[in-house]
């Protein structure tokens, strides 16, 4: 007879896969994607560049909102900073899009380069999107990716002691978890030392 | 299909992706939280010549400088130096940097190692595809076995969704972890 530790085991192997199963899915198809980004053109992007003279209040900090709002910049901001000429260069990045936006210094001129991926670039997109900060939305994605992180190595873990106790005498069950142990190991290990 | 032979091929197929799963698990927190785990200290550093073509630009030279010092790695442009005498760069692969000081009128160089540590290496795992220059075959097998991984991992979560529906569905888990998959849809729409 099994014991009580088998089916909580069970349901916490069951529940961590079910609850990142559109994650789960969306990185295999897009992980594939990445692989052989040259046969689905993954890196193909179409860019618009749009230079707007701009009254120096409409990009203040307290305006930048509604800069964004008037120009449909959306998404995470994820590059900020100050170039060699004192422009201020800001990205903003969804999984379809990349928005660069230059403020050039001491000019009331703002340069928006808006950068659209394709169908495959917006899918690896998807895989690539992380951190919190920003829309909420964004922030609820960061949430989903650290459930995703915990429950991959949870699915992991238990699913390795639910067999240990249905199988663990079954040799071939052992042959592939100790190739597997020594193959990643290996491989790790010569990158480590090489 | 028995079940016994379907749960059979969920668990091969699990046990086949175990490691790569951890490994990926821990390494999508890491950089959901943008932690930096890599080390940068030169630990040790050697002495080399190599034999300078004049003709080659500097892509092509660090390039040779790597091929003759039998190190594998990228050389990334942006971490060129270059002036008269000397010319410096960086070969980086997921687990080492060497630092590269070449001089350019004696073929004199002067390595620099800094190993990125082994958490480093574990989460250089997620971007690591088996293939950079200089790569020995060994390592390029890697990408057959991350191929393989994807392919089994399908099978594994295609099998353990079929096992559960068939097999031990609730209804409140079917509402509660459906409403779960339509609101990552969702989010996944709005971003």
């Amino acid at each position: 007879m099994k014991d009580n530790s088998y089916h909580i085991f069970r349901k916490v192997h069951l529940y961590a896969s079910l609850s990142i199963v559109v994650f789960l899915l969306m990185y295999l198809v897009t992980s594939y994607l990445m692989i052989h980004g040259d046969w689905f053109q993954t890196y193909f992007h179409e860019d618009e560049v749009a230079e707007i003279m701009v009254d120096p209040s409409e990009i203040s900090k307290d305006n930048w909102a509604q800069f964004m709002d008037k120009y449909h910049i959306r998404g995470r901001l994820t590059k900020e900073h100050i170039s060699s000429t004192g422009d201020l260069q800001r990205e903003y990045t969804t999984a379809g899009k990349n928005f660069r936006i230059t403020v050039f210094k001491d000019q009331n001129l703002v340069e928006i380069k808006t950068i659209k991926r394709n169908t495959a670039g917006t899918l690896v997109g998807f895989h690539r999107i992380r951190g919190f900060g920003g829309p909420l939305q964004y922030d609820l994605y960061a949430i989903m990716l650290d459930l995703v992180g915990v429950s991959l190595i949870l699915f992991a873990i238990t699913g390795m002691i639910l067999w240990l106790k249905l199988l663990k005498y079954n040799l071939a069950a052992w042959i592939v978890l100790i190739s597997g142990f020594v193959y990643v190991s290996a491989i790790v290990a010569y990158l480590l030392i090489v | 299909m028995r079940k016994s032979l379907l749960i059979k091929i969920h668990l091969y197929c699990g046990l086949f992706t175990l490691f790569y799963l951890i490994a990926f698990g821990f390494s999508s927190i890491i950089l959901n939280h943008d932690i930096k785990l890599e080390k940068s200290d030169v630990t040790s550093s050697w002495n080399s010549t190599v034999t300078i073509d004049a003709n080659l630009d500097d892509e092509d030279l660090a390039e040779s400088v790597r091929y003759q010092l039998d190190l594998m790695g990228w050389t990334p442009p942006w971490e060129f130096r270059k002036d008269s005498i000397t010319f410096f760069f960086k070969i980086t692969h997921p687990g080492r940097k060497y630092h590269v000081n070449l001089d350019l009128t004696t073929g004199d160089v002067q390595v620099g190692e800094a190993p990125k540590g082994f958490l480093a290496v574990l989460h250089g795992l997620h971007f690591f595809n088996g293939n950079f220059p200089n790569a020995p075959f060994f390592l390029r097998t890697w990408a057959v076995y991350q191929w393989l991984t994807l392919f089994i991992m399908f099978i594994s979560i295609v099998v353990g969704l079929w096992l559960w529906i068939k097999y031990n569905y609730h209804r409140w888990e079917g509402l509660v972890f459906g409403g779960l998959f339509v609101a990552s849809m969702v989010i996944m729409m709005l971003i």
